[in-house]
């Protein structure tokens, strides 16, 4: 369903500017072999962004099966890496080689929802990105020998140990373990468990990419210099050609028991002690998803904000801390995250209880909740002028609310939040459901929340 | 029927009971007919269009540097005032910059810093005030309308600052808590040493602090540093963005017009960097961190273009000679750096990776083989030509984004140079040969020059730097490291 192109270049600000060019029009259509296309004219510089999006992420590694997550866990996350070692014709290596030429870069990421490639560089690339995605969309898995697998594993592995050595991504590992109850995929972490990864057959990858590695799973998201009809041919031409193939049926939310409240202790050699409280909240693209991220940074968005006054400002109770959101397409987590220089946690954990008791019971101000709306704002805004990070909101947008046009109507969603709104998602889903770890030292386990049960990460 | 096949394969392959279904599902594959896909000849890299860049000097005798482009409704600016000894200050007084570093923002003579927080926020801005031995540092990016009022808080944050004694404690204790983490952050101690075995003990360039230099910091010597910056240092501020030169020029006047210092920088000190393996020891690191360091170019170095075409080439892209021999060949990394550091006295030439600890001495062997081969010459005409067309496509994707390009233009004006110059020097890059890398390489990766430093748990690592006959010229402890100067 072709809509009207848009072009940035030349736009005349109306009343709201920012809301005007939030109101993109791109080109939408579907090929016959089930590939989602959007393009979205960009004339500001002759470069382009491509994002092409695999709606397969963690969440797939497993099924649940009697209640509990049966399947390897890291499969799409290594097969993210996969992708990168070549087919018959562009050999490992050749496709970095051949975009790098033209000085496009290129990365990939995976999270619990998607696998998502990204090339961006100069407009002259577009074709031969387009002709390699193709390439190896239909030819992936022939040229997977043992040894690149094996080798990949490894790198995934070291990758792993970067997260293990950092004290503020490991914490996440066992947080996340506990907030999402048995057979749930967001329980597992997306780089996989180190013996999961270390058994993993080449076999299963090949089928990971033939179950899910279609265009009928794809969505391919274009901004740039491009004349969007030339661009749309151009597309035809290569992953166009691209034998069809289904979209297979997603996971569905099947999984929600409770979560371990706790209190957890997870023991590692870290400088200062770490107090975590979590609660579920909702799926990317609820309706209270706007008023949780407002809430978030009436908490903690610098001074004049809740937790950042009590515990940093105005009383030196913690050294840092953050509250931030995540919402995925299976639920979504609010996280709150304290850090004491040698001191125990329990007082911070007073604090946090009394100010989320206070905004509970009394809600935010309408001040605090201009503020932080003004900033997304801000955000959104700002989002416009990187073409990469454009060409993933679009696919979102189309995901989360099948249209990709949504960027208006998202920044609609928060300038609409409301201070009655936020006291109510405050009541709603900051309750006694929450997860409480404390993350200490072997010589600090005194500071540590009483009574706590120990956890290790998965 | 394929669909159900592969779900039923999934299901099984989940379970580890797919082995031989799953062979004979591929030769399926196989039969299929696929297209294949020929791609295009790619053209010689160009250099990008770049922008009109208007020049006006402000009342007060700032230079002010304009871009106007009107497509998405965002202001940047970017404003530098020099510090005009901050390239020579040590000890108390490089102390004092610091702590203006940490106070800017956190209140004025008009209003506290949860009022000045809070007002930004509320025009959607995002900001920073930062002040090093360069000297003091706006950035602004708000959008459309904003402006005004953002730089105004701005402006007022800096020339009516206001330094409490009860923000200075807060600065104090958090500089005690940051050094009590370093014994626990391998990129900090890893830092630590790559400066104290390259710096000599008595340059500004050492400025590594130690616990206990937290105590007795003043707000007034603060105050005082910050009113004499800018009173004295030269300032250029630079507006990208939806306004036109003389709306730009307007807004800068408004609220950066008074600054009337001229003083440039004083030169930094030149040093003979240090050399040799050193091994910080930390117990129980599951991973090395290792890097090596090479004397390299100062920022107004004519060779500087084709030194980033070296590490490009070397470490710095996911096609690098490294990345593919560490990563892609042998696993033992998740990624390799590579960079290039460029100072007005000095510069440094840089690989780091991160391996596990009972992988650090192969990895040590295939780096220095490598810079060896480089060292000898022999950079390919792909290999240029790869590092060519990155170069142009840096310098575009900079030219694109408001908040990157505006911090640019005034970093480059306030040292002398230009755009006009840096696409010179991206046009002599792009007509460079590989012989002309050769030569650089020759001048930057002499093996006596190099400087190592690893960070990990020395009983594991000791005995296989041992074992391939490595010299370590200092082992030292991570407790010990934190507390030295």
């Amino acid at each position: 369903m072709p809509g009207v192109v848009f072009a940035l270049m030349g736009l005349a600000f109306a009343a709201d500017p920012a809301m005007e060019a939030l109101r993109l029009t791109p080109l939408w259509t579907t090929l016959d072999n089930g590939l989602t296309v959007i393009l979205l004219e960009d004339h500001r510089a002759p470069v382009m962004a491509l994002s092409l999006r695999y709606e397969v992420g963690a969440a797939e590694d497993t099924l649940p099966v009697a209640g509990r997550a049966v399947g390897r866990t890291g499969k799409a996350h290594l097969f993210e890496h996969l992708m990168f070692e070549g087919t018959p014709d562009y050999p490992s290596g050749e496709y970095d080689r051949r975009l790098a030429d033209l000085g496009a870069d290129n990365n990939a990421w995976t999270d619990h929802d998607a696998t998502v490639y990204q090339v961006q560089g100069p407009i002259d690339a577009l074709e031969t990105a387009l002709a390699l995605e193709a390439d190896r969309m239909a030819w992936l898995g022939e040229a997977l020998g043992e040894e690149v697998v094996k080798n990949q594993i490894d790198v995934v592995i070291n990758e792993r140990l970067g997260d293990e050595m950092s004290d503020y991504v490991y914490p996440y590992y066992s947080l996340d373990w506990l907030l999402w109850p048995e057979g749930h995929p967001y329980r597992w972490p997306v780089l996989g468990t180190r013996a999961d990864l270390n058994t993993m057959p080449r076999e299963e990858l090949v089928q990971h990419h033939q179950r899910w590695g279609g265009p009928g799973n794809a969505t391919l998201v274009l901004v740039g210099d491009f004349e969007a009809e030339a661009a749309l041919a151009m597309v035809q031409e290569t992953l166009g050609r691209v034998p069809k193939s289904p979209a297979p049926p997603r996971r569905a939310l099947d999984v929600l028991g409770p979560g371990l409240i706790g209190p957890w202790l997870m023991v590692e050699d870290l400088a200062f002690p770490q107090l975590h409280l979590a609660w579920r909240t909702v799926p990317r693209g609820h309706p209270d998803e706007p008023a949780l991220d407002v809430l978030a940074m009436v908490m903690s968005y610098g001074r004049g904000t809740r937790l950042d006054d009590a515990l940093l400002y105005r009383r030196s109770v913690a050294t840092d801390v953050s509250v931030s959101t995540a919402n995925g397409r299976l639920g979504g987590g609010f996280y709150v995250f304290v850090q004491r220089a040698d001191k125990p946690l329990a007082p911070a954990l007073r604090v946090v209880e009394r100010e989320v008791e206070r905004l509970i019971a009394e809600g935010p101000t309408d001040d605090e909740v201009r503020r932080a709306v003004a900033s997304w704002r801000g955000f959104f805004i700002s989002s416009l002028e990187d073409p990469e990070q454009l060409a993933d909101a679009l696919g979102e947008c189309l995901r989360v609310y099948g249209d990709p046009s949504c960027l208006a109507m998202e920044l609609g969603r928060y300038e609409a939040v409301t201070a009655a709104d936020v006291h109510l998602v405050a009541k709603v889903y900051l309750n006694e459901d929450r997860v409480l770890l404390s993350v200490v030292a072997p010589e600090d386990t005194r500071f540590a929340l009483p009574e706590s049960a120990t956890v290790s990460p998965p | 029927m394929r669909p159900a096949r592969a779900l039923a394969l999934f299901t099984l392959g989940l379970m580890g009971l797919a082995g031989p279904w799953a062979h004979a599902e591929e030769e399926a594959v196989l039969a299929v007919e696929r297209p294949r896909f020929v791609l295009p000849t790619p053209g010689a890299p160009t250099a990008p269009r770049l922008p009109e860049v208007k020049t006006t000097t402000l009342s007060g005798g700032a230079t002010a540097l304009v871009v106007t482009r009107k497509e998405i409704p965002l202001v940047a600016v970017s404003a530098r005032v020099v510090w005009p000894e901050g390239n020579t200050v040590t000890g108390e007084a490089q102390r004092d910059g610091w702590l203006v570093n940490g106070l800017l923002g956190t209140g004025t003579q008009v209003r506290d810093g949860e009022a000045l927080e809070s007002e930004l926020d509320r025009l959607g801005a995002s900001w920073g005030l930062s002040f090093t031995s360069e000297g003091l540092a706006i950035e602004l990016e708000v959008p459309l309308g904003g402006e005004d009022a953002s730089l105004a808080l701005l402006a007022e944050a800096v020339l009516q600052a206001d330094f409490s004694r009860r923000e200075v404690r807060r600065v104090s204790r958090d500089w005690r808590d940051g050094y009590a983490v370093v014994p626990y952050d391998i990129r900090e101690l890893h830092d630590r040493a790559v400066n104290h075995l390259i710096v000599p003990e008595d340059h500004p360039h050492r400025a590594w602090d130690v616990a206990g230099d937290q105590r007795g910091l003043r707000a007034a010597r603060a105050e005082a540093l910050l009113s004499d910056v800018l009173r004295r240092g030269k300032t250029t501020v630079s507006v990208v963005g939806a306004l036109d030169e003389a709306e730009a020029v307007a807004l800068l006047e408004r609220h950066l017009g008074g600054l009337t210092g001229q003083e440039r920088a004083a030169p930094t000190p030149v040093y003979d960097p240090g050399v040799g393996t050193w091994l910080v020891d930390r117990p129980g690191f599951a991973s090395g961190m290792i890097s090596v360091s090479s004397p390299g170019l100062t920022r107004y170095d004519a060779d500087l273009p084709l030194a980033q075409a070296l590490i490009d080439t070397l470490a710095a892209t996911f096609t690098s000679r490294l990345m593919t021999e560490l990563r892609e060949v042998r696993g033992l990394t998740y990624g390799v750096s590579g960079w290039i550091w460029a100072g007005d006295a000095q510069g440094r030439l840089v690989v780091a990776v991160d391996v596990p600890e009972d992988k650090v001495a192969e990895a040590m062997g295939v780096i220095e083989a490598f810079l060896n081969t480089a060292f000898a010459g022999g950079i390919t005409a792909e290999e240029l030509r790869r590092a060519q067309a990155g170069a142009a496509q840096r310098t575009a994707r900079r030219l694109l984004l408001t908040g990157s390009m505006a911090p640019w233009l005034v970093d480059l004006e306030r040292r002398g140079l230009s755009l006009a110059q840096h696409e010179a020097d991206l046009r002599r890059l792009l007509a460079a040969t590989p012989a002309d890398v050769d030569r650089v390489a020759a001048r930057l990766l002499a093996p006596e020059r190099r400087a190592w430093v690893v960070a990990g748990d020395r009983e594991v690592i000791e005995p296989q730097l041992e074992q391939a006959g490595r010299e370590i010229d200092r082992i030292v402890g991570s407790e010990v490291l934190a507390q030295e100067r």
